[in-house]
């Protein structure tokens, strides 16, 4: 099997892909995968990644690519046009596996990303097979739902006022609800087929809208039904904590390998892209753009520089837990392009096992601390600054864990750390990510981590009262320690997680104290949520975070300004 | 069938409850009878489906949906009760 990250879509608003083929080149048939979006769509990603490696497997081209606007692609969320834009790109990622000599394109899509599927194949062309994986009635439904969970869970009882419907991570403007009203699977014409064959696989733990059934029993062609299986385990559940739904995704692998009976043919091996022009908003400055492999092990990582060859000094910006690179409502790669517009250098990692890394011989998957991250992350310090260039590392919650671990290791200049926990839970003694050689993870003892899986809340309680006496497990002597060692930091925080520094009342003198250093912020503010989902928390943060950049590690030559709008993370 | 009748169906179906949704009384909490925030959401939907409305933002919180009594006051605020509103029969 082999696998490319490509651009493909226009030249001025490249869409990011990635390719899975066989590697001999022969095909039987292209597949484009269509992602659900927003949050749903980081809880996707290696479920994406997985089926587009099973295709590949099976003799398939596969494409999963990010919408205009969304995940690594060009294009900001709350561009104009945003519908519009989506169905666009899945025009041109069919397109981009037609050019590639795919014999014939079918599609899988997921959630909106069926829905859309769908009614791009009803405005254009049926494709050859189009597998409906729990797909959205509408984008009405699809808004409502993302809203809902939003307001009734993680942002339960705050009020907007500022014109956006606000979903976990991601926001829309009131013409994107306006233009989601028009895309709906139940109203599509019934005179314009949508494949020559059609699976649909509805969740058994709930109702499915009628509308959908309705619509796909009209279809002139082959129908399948089948359960979507597991995909409470994808969905119900945070980007960090979901499952992959092994036995639908063959069942959808197995129904368009049985589509495709045709001779394998040859198709163009697709080369990595160096260097593409990437927007950070209309009107501000261009940046080259360009996938890179760290250190021995070669992490995946995208890179963002000013035009102009600079030594200026890298951000890394580190994945969250076990999602993929581009952060919490795809912010990452927004304040990404943003600082690299400003004369930074950006790199946004995937650590091993997580979104687009490999993984190490038995590295579980999606495995949150994992002992290798230790040296994944010496790794691309001692890579970025073996010219002597200057790194600064930014991290949310895991990320600065790694960020603070990297730190006690190598050289770094400084950290910006966003709610981080430097408390692991998950890598006590006993489990299968616990190692002692760690320097910034304060572990649990084996009884408290024993008892935290199944009473969280009084382990917590025992185990702050432990602390007050064995004050060596206070994770605030991390920072210090940080600090100590010449770097910068900068610590945002909620409430619960700066609570975590200031608990063990013996180190609060040592935190009055260091407060006075000043090359140490700490600000607990509750504009932060944990996961960084509300748009709050997240433009609070890169106003912090440029602020922190621009004290600590200055640029000696900014780009010029001309034509800079400054909206890039607005 | 009234309005909370209604409820009633709607949770039975959608609710995920931990016990049988005819052992939970109007004033008891739903979420401690086992409804997740995902079931929730899909309650709410199914409320809005069940009598086309759609809840405003300042609806949208946990408490609008934490019992029987509570969603029938929301509906009661948007005009549903027994007898009035799309959908409903006594």
């Amino acid at each position: 099997m082999l696998s490319r990250q490509v651009w493909f879509g226009p030249d001025e608003r490249p869409l990011y892909g990635w390719v899975a083929m066989p590697a001999d080149g022969l095909v039987r048939g292209g597949v484009v995968l269509c992602p659900p979006m927003g949050e749903e769509g980081r809880s996707a990603h290696r479920t994406f990644r997985r089926l587009a490696e099973a295709l590949a497997g099976r003799g398939l081209v596969a494409l999963r690519f990010d919408y205009d606007g969304t995940g690594d692609s060009a294009g900001l969320q709350d561009d104009p046009d945003r519908v519009a834009s989506w169905l666009a790109s899945v025009e041109a990622a069919r397109q981009y596996l037609l050019d590639l000599g795919a014999p014939h394109v079918s599609a899988v899509g997921m959630r909106l990303g069926a829905t859309l599927a769908a009614c791009q194949a009803a405005a254009s062309s049926p494709f050859r097979s189009l597998a409906l994986w729990d797909p959205c009635l509408s984008g009405r439904t699809f808004l409502r739902e993302g809203e809902a969970l939003f307001l009734l869970g993680e942002d339960d009882g705050r009020a907007h006022d500022d014109g956006l419907r606000h979903t976990p991570g991601f926001q829309y403007d009131a013409a994107t609800a306006s233009a989601l009203r028009g895309v709906d699977l139940a109203k599509l014409p019934e005179d314009r087929p949508l494949a020559d064959r059609v699976l649909l696989l509805t969740r058994t733990d709930r109702p499915a809208p009628e509308g959908i059934e309705r619509r796909v029993r009209l279809e002139p062609g082959d129908l399948t039904f089948g359960p979507a299986t597991a995909q409470d385990q994808l969905l119900d559940r945070t980007p960090s904590d979901c499952y992959v739904p092994e036995e639908a995704l063959a069942s959808v692998v197995g129904w368009l390998v049985a589509g495709t009976d045709e001779a394998r043919v040859p198709v163009k091996t697709p080369e990595e892209s160096g260097v593409r022009v990437a927007s950070a908003g209309p009107g501000s400055r261009p940046v080259l753009e360009r996938p890179t492999r760290i250190g021995s092990f070669g992490l995946y990582g995208i890179v963002d520089e000013p035009v102009t060859p600079t030594d200026a000094p890298w951000v890394v910006l580190v994945n969250v837990a076990a999602e993929h690179h581009i952060g919490p409502g795809r912010r990452w790669v927004e304040f990404a392009r943003r600082w690299a517009g400003d004369g930074y250098r950006v790199v946004r990692i995937d650590q091993s096992g997580i979104g687009d890394s490999p993984s190490h011989p038995g590295q579980v998957e999606d495995e949150p601390f994992a002992p290798e991250w230790i040296d994944d992350m010496r790794e691309v310090v001692r890579e970025l600054a073996a010219d002597g260039s200057t790194v600064v590392i930014a991290g949310l919650c895991s990320g600065s864990y790694s960020a603070f671990e990297v730190a006690l290791w190598e050289r770094v200049e400084a950290v910006f750390a966003v709610n981080p926990r430097l408390t692991l839970y998950p890598a006590a003694k006993g489990t299968h990510v616990y190692t002692p050689i760690r320097r910034a993870g304060i572990v649990p003892a084996a009884p408290i981590a024993a008892l935290a899986r199944r009473h969280r809340i009084l382990a917590g309680g025992l185990w702050r009262i432990y602390r007050q006496v064995a004050v060596w497990h206070g994770p605030f002597r991390v920072l210090r320690s940080v600090v100590r060692r010449g770097t910068a930091v900068h610590v945002s925080a909620c409430r619960d997680d700066a609570q975590h520094f200031t608990e063990v009342l013996f180190w609060r003198p040592f935190l009055a104290r260091l407060r006075r250093n000043p090359r140490f912020r700490f600000d607990q503010d509750e504009v932060f949520d944990h996961s960084l989902l509300s748009r709050a928390g997240q433009l609070a943060t890169f106003d912090r975070a440029s602020d922190f950049l621009a004290t600590y590690v200055p640029l000696v030559d900014r780009p010029g300004t001309d034509g800079v709008d400054g909206r890039a993370a607005s | 069938m009234t309005v909370k009748d209604q409820i009633r169906a709607i949770l039975g179906q959608h609710a995920k409850l931990s016990t049988d949704i005819s052992a939970v009384g109007d004033g008891d909490d739903l979420y401690a009878a086992g409804m997740t925030s995902h079931a929730s959401v899909t309650v709410m939907l199914a409320c809005e489906d069940e009598w086309d409305i759609e809840f405003p933002q300042q609806m949208l919180k946990k408490s609008t949906f934490a019992s029987v009594d509570a969603i029938a006051a929301a509906l009661a605020e948007l005009d549903i009760t027994d007898g009035v509103g799309s959908g409903v029969s006594s």
